[in-house]
C-alpha cells in the first residue's frame, strides 16, 4: 500500500455523515406529533411511526456506511478489488429494490388500507352529520335542524349577513336549518360526517389533532368523517391557500356529550 | 359575531345587520338618493376636501355615503385588527388592499360616476359600506326615519333615483319650480 | 445527421450576445439564473422575516402571498431549470458526447432569447397594480382565475401566465435539442451505454420535459381564456363574490390540478435527475474508481422516468379526487423509491474501495448523496396517502421538496460549477473559498429544511402569513427563529461564491486541459474549449466513461474515454 500526499485528503469528512444520521434520527425521535384525539388518527400516526422507524433506520445505516467509506477510503491508500462483476452489481440493485418495495408497500397496503377503510369507508347509519362551507375567509356551519335534512340552497340568494348560505325559503327542509359562523358542534365518541362545500375558491378543512384534512372545491360536495375521542375545543384551520385572509380562516370544533350537544342545538334559532 | 374573536370584544351587543334597517313604520334608512338626470349642462367644482370612512368595531362607519367624481375618499382603520379594503367597483378600477392597525389612511379617487360601489372587508365578511359616486352635489342618504334632503335644486326637470344595497334602484321624474320645497317619496319592497 | 455547420463568430454581438455556441449559451443561462437566484433568495429572506416576526407586519398579507408565489416560480423555473438543466446541460452535453455543438445551434440561441423576456415579465410583475401573482406557484383556479379572489390575480397573474408560456416554449426547444444531440451527435464509438451518467440524466430530463410540459401549456392557455375570454374550463357554477354569483358555469378546478401536476411531478425529476447524474460523475472523478452499477443506474433512470409520468395524482390525495384513484397513485408512487434506492445505493457504493481526492467538487458531491437520502425517504411520508392526510400542505412538504428540488439541485450545480469551471475559463476557482462556501451553504441549508420537516410533524401549515393566532401551530413556531437565522446565513454565504466565481474568471490560477485527471471526453478538449470544442479532429471513444483504477499509481490511475487522433 503506497500512500501519497500530492492530493488533498480529508477522511475526517466522514464524520459529517455520522453527525447527520444522529441529528436526523434524534430530531425526529423527539416526537413532534401532537397527541391524537380521533379514532382513525391512531392509524395515521401508526403509519407515520412505521415510516419513521423503517426509513429512519435505513437513512441512519446509509449515513454510517457512507461516513465509514469516506473515512476508510479517504486516506489515499491504493485499493484493489474495486472492479466487480456485472452480476454483483445486479445483485446490489435487486437488494434495495426488494427492500424498498417491501417497506413502502407494507406502509401503503398493510398499514394503510385498514386506515383507508376508516377514513373513506361507508359511515354507519347513526353518524352525526353537519355541513361546513368554506368561503373567504370563514367557515359557515349548518346543522340540519329537527328534521335532520339539509334544505335546498341557491347561491344566487347568498348574502353575507342576510343569508350567508343562500337557504331557499320555499323549501320546508331549509326552514329549520341552523347556520353558525365558525363553530362546529359535534358529539364525542360517535362518528361525525362533515359535508363540505365552498362558495368561492378552494379551501381545505383541517383539524390537525384529529388528523383530518379534506379540500373543498367549489362545485363539489366532499365528505370527511372522523370519531372524536375526547370532549373539548379543537382548532379548525384552512390548509389550502385561499387568498389574503387564508391565515385567519380560523374556526373551532366543539366536541361535547350527546346531551349537551342536544341542549345546544335546541337553543339555536333556525336561520330563516 | 363572526369568527374573529378579536372583533367580539369591540361591541357591547350583537352586531346589527345593517343591510336593511327598517323602522317601525316601514321607514327605510341607508338609501342613497341622487339626481340622475337633468343636470347635464351644469358644471360643479370638484370639492378637494376628502370624504371620510372609517372601520370601527369591525364595521364601516358610515354604512352608505356619497362622494363626488374626482373627490378623494379617505379610508381609515381605527381597529386593533387588520382589515382588507376591497372595492368591488365595476366602472372604476377595483382595488383590494390590506390595512393594518394604525396603518396610514388610504386615499381613493373615483373618476367615473358609479352608484353604488361596495367596499368590503373579506376577512370580516359582514363589514361593508356603499359609496355613491356622483357628478353633482345633490345627493343624500336616508336617515333612520327614512327622510332625506337633496338640497336646493335649480328649477327644471329631473330624474331622481334612489338605490338601496338590497332593494335595488328606483327612479322618478320630477319638475322643480321656483315655488318652494317639493317632496318625493320612494317605496321599496322585497322581491 | 451532421451537425449544422457554423463557423466561428467574429463580432462581439455574435460571439457573446446572439451566440450559437453551446458553451456561450450555457454560460448565458447560468449567469441569468445566478441573477434570478439573487432575486429568489431575497424573496426567501423576506418570507422568513415575515413569518418569524408576524407582529411587525413587514409586508401585507397580499404581498406576502406574492412573495411566496414568486419565490417558488423563480426558483423552480428561472433558477434551477435555467442553471442546472439549460445552463450546465448546454455546456456539458456536447462536450461529454464529443460533439462540436448542439444539434440545432440556432434553435439553441432562440430558446435562450425566449426565456429572457420571460424573466423580464416575472420581474416587472412585482410593480404592476395589485402586485405579482399571489395564487401560489401552483396557480390553482379559482384563486388564480378571478381578480376579485386575491389582488395578485389581476395583471400580475396574466404576466405570470405569459412568462410561463414563454418559459415552456424555451424549455421545449431546449429539450428537443438535447434529445436530438444525444441521439445524433455522439462521437465515434460513443454508444448509448458508454455515455456518462450526466448525459444520460440530461437525456431523461429532456424526454420527461418534452412529454410533460405540453399539458401545462394547455392549462395556461385555458386559464388565460377563463380569465380574459369568458370561458369556464376551471370554473364551476355558483361562485359567489360580493353577494353575486359569477356567470361562469360547467368547469372544474380539479382539471387544472391534473394538468398542472401531470407536468409538475415529472418536472421534479427534470430538475433532480441531472443533479444526480452530475453527482455520479463528480464522485467517479474524485473517488478514482468506476461508478458502481453503471448499467443498473441507467435502467433505474428509465424506471424512474416512466413511473414519474404516472404518479402525478399523489399531489392531490386530499382534493376530493376519488380516494380509490388516490390509492392507485399511492401504490405507484411509493414504487419510485425502489429505482431511487438503486441510484442511492450505487452512489454510496461508488465510494467503496476508492481513493478519494478531497477536491472542492467532491465536498458538494458527497454532501449531495446524503441529501438525496434524506429527501428521498421524506417523500415516502407524502407518497403514502394515509400519512399524507396529516402532512399535506404542512411544512413537512415544504422541507421535503426544498431538499429535493432545492438542495440536491443547488448543491450539484455548485459542485458542477467548481468542477467544470476550468473547462469554461481555463482557470480554477479558489479552493479555500470553495470549501468555506460549501460549509456555510451546506450546514445551514440542510439544517433548515430538516427543521421544516419537524415543524410539519408538529402541524405547522404552509403559506401562512401569521401562525401566531393558532394554538396548535405554537410548537412549530418555536423553530421559526432558528430556521430564519439559518436562511440568512445560507443567503449571505453566497457572496463568497459570487466573489470567487467572478474573481477566478479573470484572476484564477490557470490550468491545463485536464486538471482533475478525469476520464470523460470534455477533458480531452483544451481549457477553455474553443469554438467547435476540439481544434482538430473529434475524439474517438474506445471504452466506458469511468476507467479509473484505485489500485494503480496515483498519476496514471485513469484512462480517458476517448483519444483525439
Amino acid at each position: 500500500m503506497s500512500e501519497t500526499t500530492s492530493h488533498p485528503r480529508s477522511p475526517g469528512f466522514g464524520i459529517v455523515f455520522f453527525l447527520l444520521g444522529i441529528v436526523v434520527v434524534g430530531g425526529f425521535g423527539v416526537g413532534w406529533l401532537p397527541e391524537v384525539k380521533s379514532a382513525h388518527g391512531h392509524g395515521i400516526d401508526g403509519v407515520i411511526r412505521y415510516l419513521l422507524g423503517t426509513t429512519g433506520a435505513l437513512f441512519f445505516l446509509g449515513c454510517i456506511v457512507l461516513g465509514y467509506f469516506v473515512m476508510k477510503y479517504g486516506r489515499g491508500e491504493a485499493q484493489s478489488g474495486a472492479i466487480v462483476s456485472n452480476r454483483t452489481q445486479a445483485i446490489w440493485a435487486i437488494v434495495p429494490v426488494l427492500v424498498m418495495c417491501a417497506i413502502s408497500e407494507v406502509g401503503v397496503l398493510v398499514m394503510g388500507l385498514p386506515v383507508f377503510a376508516e377514513v373513506y369507508g361507508e359511515a354507519p347509519d347513526d353518524a352525526y352529520e353537519v355541513e361546513v362551507v368554506g368561503k373567504q375567509f370563514e367557515w359557515l356551519v349548518r346543522y340540519p335542524g329537527p328534521d335532520g335534512v339539509f334544505g335546498e340552497v341557491d347561491h344566487a340568494k347568498v348574502h353575507e349577513t342576510r343569508n350567508p348560505l343562500g337557504l331557499v325559503k320555499s323549501d320546508p327542509a331549509a326552514q329549520d336549518d341552523i347556520v353558525v359562523r365558525g363553530k362546529v358542534h359535534i358529539p364525542v365518541d360517535r362518528m361525525t360526517v362533515v359535508r363540505l362545500r365552498a362558495l368561492d375558491v378552494i379551501h381545505s378543512f383541517t383539524v390537525p389533532l384529529f388528523r383530518v384534512k379534506q379540500d373543498t372545491l367549489p362545485g363539489y360536495t366532499a365528505y370527511t368523517q372522523f370519531t372524536p375521542e375526547e370532549v373539548g375545543i379543537f382548532e379548525l384551520a384552512c390548509a389550502e391557500l385561499c387568498g389574503l385572509g387564508h391565515y385567519r380562516m380560523q374556526g373551532s370544533v366543539i366536541v361535547e356529550s350527546e346531551e349537551s350537544l342536544k341542549n345546544w342545538l335546541s337553543e339555536q334559532e333556525p336561520w330563516l | 359575531m363572526g369568527s374573529d374573536p378579536k372583533c367580539e370584544g369591540l361591541h357591547a351587543e350583537k352586531l346589527l345587520d345593517e343591510s336593511a334597517l327598517v323602522g317601525a313604520g316601514g321607514e327605510l334608512a341607508n338609501v342613497f338618493v341622487y339626481v340622475r338626470k337633468g343636470l347635464e349642462g351644469w358644471k360643479f367644482a370638484t370639492p378637494t376636501e376628502a370624504v371620510q370612512v372609517t372601520q370601527e368595531g369591525c364595521t364601516y362607519v358610515p354604512h352608505v355615503l356619497g362622494v363626488r367624481v374626482g373627490q378623494p375618499l379617505e379610508i381609515g382603520n381605527g381597529d386593533p385588527v387588520s382589515h382588507n379594503v376591497h372595492g368591488y367597483a365595476k366602472k372604476n378600477p377595483g382595488f383590494n388592499q390590506t390595512q393594518a392597525p394604525g396603518a396610514a389612511v388610504m386615499t381613493k379617487v373615483f373618476n367615473r360616476s358609479e352608484v353604488l360601489v361596495p367596499l368590503k372587508c373579506d376577512i370580516h365578511g359582514w363589514m361593508s359600506t356603499f359609496v355613491g359616486v356622483v357628478e353633482n352635489p345633490f345627493f343624500a342618504v336616508s336617515a333612520v326615519d327614512g327622510s332625506f334632503d337633496l338640497g336646493q335644486l335649480p328649477p327644471g326637470d329631473y330624474q331622481i333615483a334612489a338605490r338601496h344595497e338590497i332593494f335595488g334602484l328606483q327612479k322618478q321624474d320630477i319638475t322643480i319650480t321656483a315655488a318652494g320645497a317639493q317632496t318625493i317619496e320612494f317605496s321599496f319592497s322585497e322581491e | 445527421m451532421a451537425v449544422e455547420d457554423h463557423s466561428a463568430p467574429t463580432s462581439f454581438v455574435k460571439k457573446y450576445i446572439f451566440s450559437q455556441d453551446h458553451k456561450v449559451i450555457g454560460l448565458q443561462y447560468i449567469l441569468t439564473a445566478l441573477f434570478m437566484a439573487i432575486v429568489g433568495g431575497w424573496l426567501a429572506v423576506m418570507i422568513r422575516t415575515q413569518i418569524t416576526w408576524p407582529e411587525k407586519a413587514m409586508v401585507t398579507p397580499e404581498n406576502y402571498l406574492s412573495l411566496v408565489t414568486m419565490h417558488g416560480t423563480i426558483m423552480v423555473f428561472f433558477v434551477v431549470s435555467l442553471a442546472l438543466v439549460s445552463g450546465l446541460g448546454n455546456f456539458l452535453v456536447p462536450l461529454m458526447l464529443g460533439a462540436r455543438d448542439m444539434a440545432y445551434p440556432f434553435l439553441n440561441m432562440l430558446s435562450y432569447w425566449t426565456v429572457v423576456p420571460a424573466c423580464f415579465l416575472v420581474l416587472v410583475s412585482f410593480v404592476v397594480e395589485g402586485g405579482a401573482a399571489a395564487a401560489g406557484w401552483t396557480a390553482y383556479p379559482p384563486l388564480s382565475a378571478l381578480p376579485e379572489a386575491v389582488p395578485g390575480s389581476g395583471l400580475g397573474q396574466t404576466l405570470w401566465l405569459l412568462a410561463m408560456a414563454l418559459f415552456i416554449a424555451s424549455f421545449t426547444m431546449g429539450g428537443l435539442n438535447y434529445i436530438a444531440t444525444v441521439l445524433n451527435c455522439r462521437a465515434k464509438g460513443m454508444s448509448l451505454m458508454r455515455m456518462p451518467l450526466t448525459v444520460w440524466t440530461y437525456f431523461m430530463s429532456a424526454v420527461l420535459g418534452v412529454l410533460s410540459f405540453p399539458p401545462l401549456t394547455a392549462a395556461a392557455i385555458m386559464l388565460l381564456l377563463d380569465r380574459h375570454g369568458g370561458t369556464s374550463f376551471f370554473l364551476p357554477s355558483g361562485l359567489v363574490f360580493n353577494n353575486e354569483v359569477l356567470a361562469h358555469e360547467g368547469g372544474t378546478p380539479l382539471l387544472f390540478q391534473h394538468l398542472f401536476w401531470f407536468l409538475g411531478h415529472p418536472e421534479v425529476y427534470v430538475l433532480v435527475l441531472p443533479g444526480i447524474g452530475i453527482t455520479f460523475d463528480l464522485i467517479a472523478s474524485f473517488a478514482r474508481r468506476p461508478v458502481f452499477g453503471y448499467k443498473t443506474s441507467v435502467y433505474a433512470l428509465w424506471v424512474v422516468g416512466f413511473l414519474s409520468m404516472i404518479v402525478w395524482g399523489h399531489h392531490m390525495y386530499v382534493t376530493g379526487m376519488n380516494p380509490y384513484v388516490g390509492e392507485y397513485f399511492s401504490i405507484a408512487t411509493v414504487l419510485i423509491t425502489a429505482p431511487f434506492a438503486v441510484l442511492g445505493m450505487n452512489l454510496v457504493a461508488s465510494v467503496w474501495r476508492s481513493r478519494i481526492r478531497m477536491e472542492v467538487p467532491m465536498y458538494w458531491a458527497l454532501g449531495t448523496v446524503a441529501v438525496i437520502g434524506l429527501g428521498g425517504f421524506g417523500g415516502l411520508f407524502l407518497a403514502t396517502s394515509i400519512s399524507d392526510i396529516y402532512f399535506h400542505d404542512s411544512f413537512f412538504v415544504v422541507g421535503h421538496f426544498h431538499l429535493m428540488i432545492g438542495v440536491v439541485t443547488v448543491l450539484s450545480t455548485f459542485g458542477a460549477l467548481y468542477h467544470w469551471f476550468p473547462k469554461m475559463f481555463g482557470r480554477v476557482m479558489n479552493a479555500g473559498l470553495g470549501k468555506l462556501h460549501f460549509w456555510l451553504t451546506y450546514v445551514p441549508m440542510v439544517a433548515l429544511f430538516f427543521l421544516m420537516h419537524l415543524q410539519g410533524m408538529s402541524g405547522l401549515l404552509r403559506r401562512y402569513y401569521d401562525h401566531s393566532i393558532y394554538e396548535f401551530q405554537a410548537p412549530g413556531r418555536e423553530l421559526a427563529l432558528v430556521i430564519t437565522i439559518l436562511t440568512y446565513a445560507a443567503f449571505a454565504a453566497q457572496a463568497i461564491f459570487f466573489w470567487n466565481f467572478f474573481y477566478s474568471m479573470f484572476k484564477g490560477v490557470k490550468v491545463g486541459a485536464n486538471p482533475w485527471n478525469a476520464t470523460t471526453l470534455e477533458w480531452t478538449a483544451p481549457s477553455p474549449a474553443p469554438h467547435g470544442n476540439w481544434p482538430g479532429a473529434l475524439p474517438v471513444v474506445d471504452r466506458h466513461p469511468y476507467d479509473y483504477d484505485p489500485a494503480a499509481e496515483e498519476d496514471s490511475d485513469y484512462k480517458p474515454q476517448g483519444v483525439v487522433a
